[in-house]
């Protein structure tokens, strides 16, 4: 969809695991950068992995984890974690009540909690992304 | 730019500040909310009413009854007709919705 917007960026939110990665489905063949995001927990982590192995093999041209509801000294577990596998760690987003708090009451966490440590590290990332990927906004 | 991973680890929170936060930045944005059970707009802020009024792009409310939408409409027509305009100007978008069971 992306190539045919010319000046948009598109965000896909997937569904949760790996089907819409695998050959039959595939949708995300598509889509010219992947963030994966991770938690540190082995379990997640093991997911993380196969959805960067089945990313590289549908050829998308840049895959990326996103650490997320990191715990102070958790970062060094993802960081390894996405070396070992040749790839970038983007961002890591700490654990924060305030997102919780966002989940609960169905909100935003960017109105109800705009400078909390977690929404400040997203927010960064967006950042990010646009330096290294994204064209300059068009005046609008 | 796709957003994936194990269920329950953030992938809307992340998918809805980012979309908002690149909006606020001046970028067209289009966020598309592809899990069959939608939150990415509820999670962004668009207002409950309004969600409920979206069409999705495949909306399956049982057996033969999968309301496939537009074949061979392009982007610009399936965003005409099914996006919604939320805050900081994201435009939301659902790949499907499941509101009724069946024999899929």
């Amino acid at each position: 969809m992306e190539a045919e917007l010319p000046g948009t960026v598109v965000i896909a939110d997937m569904e949760a695991g790996l089907e819409h990665l695998s050959w039959a489905g595939g949708t995300l063949r598509y889509v010219d950068t992947l963030l994966i995001v991770a938690e540190p927990q082995s379990k997640v982590l093991l997911t993380a992995g196969r959805a960067h192995r089945l990313a590289t093999q549908l050829g998308v041209e840049r895959i990326a984890f996103v650490g997320n509801r990191a715990r102070p000294g958790e970062e060094q577990r993802l960081e390894e974690f996405a070396a070992s596998l040749g790839s970038e760690l983007v961002a890591v987003v700490p654990e924060d009540p305030a997102v919780t708090a966002a989940d609960r009451d169905g909100v935003c966490p960017l109105d109800s909690a705009p400078e909390s440590p977690a929404v400040s590290a997203i927010r960064r990332l967006a950042a990010d992304l646009e330096a290294r990927y994204l064209a300059a906004a068009p005046d609008r | 730019m796709g957003i994936a991973g194990k269920g329950g680890v953030g992938k809307t929170t992340i998918s809805s500040v980012l979309a908002r936060e690149l909006a606020r930045r001046r970028h067209t944005v289009v966020a598309v909310d592809c899990d069959s059970d939608p939150h990415l707009a509820m999670n962004s802020g668009v207002p409950q009413e309004r969600i409920d009024a979206m069409r999705p792009f495949i909306e399956r409310r049982g057996p033969g009854n999968s309301a496939s939408a537009d074949s061979g409409a392009t982007p610009v027509q399936l965003l005409s007709g099914h996006g919604m305009r939320g805050p900081d100007g994201v435009t939301y978008v659902m790949a499907s919705r499941i509101t009724r069971p069946g024999g899929g």
